[in-house]
Formats: C-alpha cells, structure tokens, sequence
C-alpha cells in the first residue's frame, strides 16, 4: 500500500508536468512504460542502481547515457531520473502503471486485457473494441493473448471486472451450479 | 487353720486312750465287776466322750454354723448374681432382638435402596442408550447424506472434466467463430 501510494504521487507529479499536452501524454506513458519494463527486467542495471554503495551521480550519468543511446524523451529521461533520485528506482514498474491508468482517464481511454482461446482477426477485434467503448463510456485499448486453456470463447478484464465468456468458465458455473 | 487345729485336738483325745488300752494290753474281759477300775474306765469314757461333746460343741458348731453361713451367704451372692444375670441375659435379649430389628429394618431399607438405584441406573441406562441409538442414527444419516453429495460432486467433477476433454477435442475454427462472435454480442452479460 505504502509502495501504491508513492507510485500515485509519482504518477501524478508526472502528469502535472506532462499532461497537459494530450498529444504527446500517450507517447510519453508508452515509452516510459516501454524503458520502465527494460530497466526491471535487466537485473545488472537494476542490482547496480539498486546497489546504495554506488554515486548518486555516476547512476544518473549512466541512466542518461542508455536512455540517450536509445533516442529517449526528454520527459521519460528526466522522469526516470527523477525516480532515481528519490530512492524509488525499485518502484519504476508500478510508477510506469499508475502513469499509464491516469494517462488514460485524461484521455478518454481504457486499459482493457482481453485473452482469448484462439487469435481474434481484425474484424473481431474492432468489433470488441467498439462493444468494450460504448460500454465503458471510454476508448477501449485492448491487449489480446491467447489462452487454449480457455477450451473457447472470451475473457475481458475492465480495471477490477472480468468479462468472463470462456468455455472453460461455463463449465466452472455449471459444477458450482450443480 | 481352725479345721488343722480342730483335727489335731481330735486326734490326741482318741489317740490317749487307745494308746492306754495298748500299754495295758488291751480291754481285758472282765471276769468280775470291780467298781474300782471299772468304774474308773466308765468314768473315763464319760470323760473323753464329754471331751469330744464339748469339743464338737465348741469348735464344730460354730465351724458348721460359719459354713452354713458362707454357703448361705454364696448362695444369696449367687441368687443375686443369677438374678443380675438373668436380667442382664434378658436386656441383651432385647436389646439383640431390638438390633435384630434394625438389622431387618436398615437390610430392608438397603434393599429398597439398592432396587430404587437399579432401577434407577437402567432408566439412565436405557435413556442413554436411546439417545446413542439416536445421536448413531443421526450421525449415519448425516454421513450417508456426505458420502452423496461427496460421490455427486465427484461425479460431476469427473464429468466435466471429461466435458472439458471431449471440447478441447472436437472444437473447431467454426466453433470458436461462433463463440467469439456470441460473447462479442452479449459481453456485457457476461460474469
């Protein structure tokens, strides 16, 4: 809980600064998702960020320098830096996340994970997108993966509401019912 | 020691004569009455006989006389004691009588007692073993009514996973259109 709400004043300083100019909000709340999911995921980097011995100075230098060889955003280069800085590099995920969902409410649009049984064509998608939108009120943005364990059909999660249309989920029902 | 000296003085009383007679040769047959020693002989067994009157008189009676009185007395002791006897004999009678009484009296309470625990110890019994009974009854009910449901939820678990089986096996692109399409149209019914 600590950890969310420090997440939230993160996220939400950053949409201070960022967040006026809509054009460029969904830019920046991808690309800092994108470098956000890089920096967890290398464990050298983030042991050495992590490591309270290193200099302050010589993290940012080398912060900079990674995001700068991969034609990064001034804003995602001085957020992440900011992170840094704050001691809060081990929170750059759950930051990336709450900057990602408030990005969205001020645009107008809706996280919503959609796993299937099979791969949905593009008719199927736009279908689902347009449903999920006049639902929501918002513009859905949808993840799609693909889970055979579902034996058939669909599953839609809406922040904390599952849509749940799969076989397999039919099935779970009918024992219960039964 | 009176009886010692009563028989001591007896004995030399009939002893002197005899020993007399003996010295002279015995009681010569008289041939002829002589007054002088003839006499003198009666005179002589007046005396000793006088000697033992007086002395049956002065020392048997009053010896007989405190013998009777002992025995009378013994016998009054006796009478007593026979009598205390007697009453005692007849107050232990009672009183075993009485104990017999309250022996009958506390054996017939005790009986009584004894049937009214039996009984009383068999309707608990009984009591108890109708609720075992019960509580056994209740119990392989409530197991019985487990085991089915058990059996009923494992059938159905088995059935659905053989359900689960069957469709992974045979759906198909058709199928899975079909289904997509469904939800697409109803998802906002869908929980």
């Amino acid at each position: 809980v600590k950890d969310s709400l420090a997440a939230r004043r993160y996220a939400k300083a950053m949409m201070g600064a960022y967040g006026t100019d809509l054009t460029r909000l969904e830019a920046i709340s991808d690309e800092f998702g994108v470098v956000a999911r890089k920096f967890i995921g290398d464990r050298t980097l983030r042991d050495y960020m992590l490591n309270p011995v290193a200099r302050q100075e010589e993290k940012s230098a080398i912060l900079a320098d990674i995001l700068k060889s991969a034609n990064a955003s001034d804003e995602v280069i001085n957020s992440v830096r900011t992170v840094l800085e704050g001691g809060r590099f081990n929170m750059l995920g759950l930051i990336a996340e709450e900057f990602e969902a408030q990005s969205f409410e001020r645009l107008g649009k809706v996280k919503v994970e959609v796993i299937a049984a099979t791969d949905l064509d593009d008719s199927q998608r736009s279908a689902l997108e347009q449903k999920l939108s006049a639902m929501t009120g918002k513009q859905a943005v949808m993840t799609v993966s693909t889970d055979q364990s579902l034996l058939g059909g669909v599953i839609a999660k809406v922040g904390s509401k599952v849509y749940d249309g799969s076989v397999k989920n039919q099935l779970k029902a009918l024992k219960v019912r039964m | 020691m009176l009886k010692r000296k009563l028989a001591v003085a007896l004995g030399a009383v009939v002893l002197t004569p005899m020993l007399a007679f003996a010295k002279e040769g015995g009681i010569q047959m008289a041939e002829e009455w002589t007054m002088a020693l003839d006499g003198t002989r009666i005179i002589n067994a007046i005396i000793v006989l006088g000697a033992f009157a007086y002395l049956a008189v002065r020392f048997g009676a009053p010896i007989l006389k405190n013998r009777a009185d002992t025995i009378a007395t013994e016998l009054e002791t006796l009478n007593k004691a026979k009598a205390e006897a007697e009453k005692s004999l007849k107050s232990c009678e009672a009183r075993l009588h009485q104990i017999e009484l309250e022996a009958a009296k506390i054996t017939a309470e005790a009986r009584a007692e004894g049937e009214d625990i039996k009984e009383k110890i068999i309707s608990q019994a009984k009591a108890s073993a109708k609720h075992i009974i019960s509580k056994a009854g209740e119990q392989i009910s409530l197991e019985s009514d487990l085991a089915r449901r058990r059996l009923y939820e494992e059938t159905m678990a088995a059935a659905v996973t053989m359900a689960e089986e069957i469709i992974a096996n045979n759906i198909g692109p058709d199928d899975h259109k079909r289904l997509i399409e469904t939800y697409i149209a109803n998802v906002e019914n869908q929980q």
